[in-house]
């Protein structure tokens, strides 16, 4: 097995945030409290059994568990709100970059009661909050990524294009704009995801040929980890990364053997009840330092 | 430069700026345009010099006819296209109940489809006409047009 060479070399994909001094990854979530599958805006919601909202909280706390024990994160909390079930994936709140936050502005009128809640929560934090034009919609972390020096955004499905040259103008950030093919990887953090030392895994099938040409053109053969289309669609990319710990859903054994190898630790934790909301680990959380 | 396919009859200016080159965004577009039957031609390029920069492209784009510029647009849209002109639309006046003039706008729906063996008819299919009416836009099939409604022609002033 080898062994990460991101140990001394790591550095955070938000930059130096209010929340850098800790020393330590500082992750945001948000208590599943008020959380359920209370309306249909993706693929997942249209097909979801009844959300068991009891076995959602124990998911919850694992991830929580894994996290911290697992990851060795701060975790940061975001305090739910009655009838903004969907608060509780932090990773659409905002997009991240030192002491900027770029502020959802959602697609579907059922999450957006939660753009001035996350925008509040930042403001008190100490970040700069920017918002969108009221006529350009963004999704926050859901689909713009960081990778090494630039940010793998997604669009079409949720987010417009147009919010990418606003965010490189907030965030001083090169954008690589990568359309959504596929409705069921409604954002890119479904399909995509950048992990320590330059490593990225993705699902090839939720692009099209330019968009897999630019992730070739950009990410070296060496660090590029492709995800099976059965293990996508178990969230298998929908992971978060903490030092050399990957966190994601369980049932993905090919990219466990893939990125073992690599030398991360994996850790598979049973996310089934958000998955009917199709969200994961990684829409679970968002870094924010 | 300009693309090489399709017959030109109509044609319109439009801009897209962003991250258009490392993304490849404008070849999806000069892809999509052609795949389409339209063509195109660059009249401005603007490139960043830094990965960071956003570029900017001003191009006209040609179409055999308005159902394929409509096409076109509605295409293009997503990634980031918008008209490059901010004239308004040319107005015409319908003549005779029920009849579109030729140079109105219009947009054909499909009349018939194909259900369990039978076709089975499109209650509001058929050509529908963009008219303005008290300030507003709105479509409305060509069999209910009535003389004097105001009709836009052309596709100057649209955006999709």
């Amino acid at each position: 097995m080898s062994s990460l060479s991101s140990a001394k070399t790591w550095t955070s994909p938000v930059g130096v945030t209010p929340f850098s001094k800790s020393g330590k990854p500082t992750i945001l979530m948000c208590p599943p409290t008020y959380f359920t599958v209370a309306y249909a805006i993706n693929p997942w919601m249209e097909e979801a059994p009844p959300c068991d909202e009891a076995l959602a909280k124990r998911q919850w706390e694992n991830l929580y568990k894994a996290i911290t024990e697992q990851g060795g994160a701060d975790v940061v909390l975001l305090e739910p709100v009655d009838g903004l079930p969907d608060l509780v994936f932090t990773a659409n709140a905002a997009f991240v970059y030192n002491n900027t936050a770029v502020i959802a502005h959602y697609k579907h009128a059922e999450r957006r009661a939660e753009e001035p809640v996350c925008a509040e929560w930042f403001e008190k934090q100490g970040f700069n909050v920017v918002r969108m034009p009221d006529h350009i919609f963004f999704e926050g972390a859901g689909d713009a990524l960081t990778w090494q020096d630039r940010v793998f955004a997604g669009y079409k499905t949720r987010t417009d294009i147009a919010s990418h040259s606003l965010l490189t103008a907030a965030t001083d950030l090169p954008v690589l704009s990568m359309e959504l093919i596929n409705p069921r990887y409604y954002h890119i953090d479904v399909c995509l995801c950048p992990l320590a030392d330059g490593h990225l895994i993705y699902s090839p099938d939720a692009f099209d040929e330019y968009g897999r040409a630019v992730i070739e053109a950009n990410v070296p053969k060496d660090k590029l980890i492709p995800v099976s289309a059965e293990e996508a669609a178990r969230f298998a990319c929908n992971a978060v990364n903490v030092n050399d710990t990957v966190i994601f859903n369980q049932g993905s054994g090919q990219l466990t053997d893939d990125l073992k190898a690599r030398g991360f630790n994996v850790v598979q934790v049973d996310l089934s009840e958000f998955l009917k909301s199709g969200g994961s680990s990684k829409c679970l959380t968002l870094r924010v330092g | 430069m300009s693309g090489t396919s399709g017959s030109v009859g109509l044609s319109t200016t439009v801009e897209l700026k962003g991250h258009l080159i490392d993304s490849l965004t404008l070849s999806k577009v000069i892809d999509v345009v052609q795949q389409l039957g339209g063509d195109y031609h660059l009249n401005d390029i603007r490139v960043g010099s830094l990965k960071k920069d956003i570029s900017s492209i001003n191009m006209t784009l040609m179409a055999p006819n308005q159902q394929v510029m409509a096409q076109l647009m509605e295409a293009i849209t997503p990634y980031g296209a918008v008209p490059g002109d901010q004239d308004e639309p040319e107005i015409l006046t319908c003549e005779q109940d029920g009849q579109l003039p030729k140079a109105a706008y219009s947009v054909k729906l499909p009349q018939r489809v194909h259900h369990r063996g039978e076709w089975v008819p499109v209650q509001n299919g058929g050509a529908w006409a963009l008219i303005l009416e008290q300030g507003q836009a709105r479509m409305k099939p060509v069999s209910e047009l009535r003389q004097g409604d105001v009709l836009i022609s052309g596709t100057h002033g649209l955006q999709w």
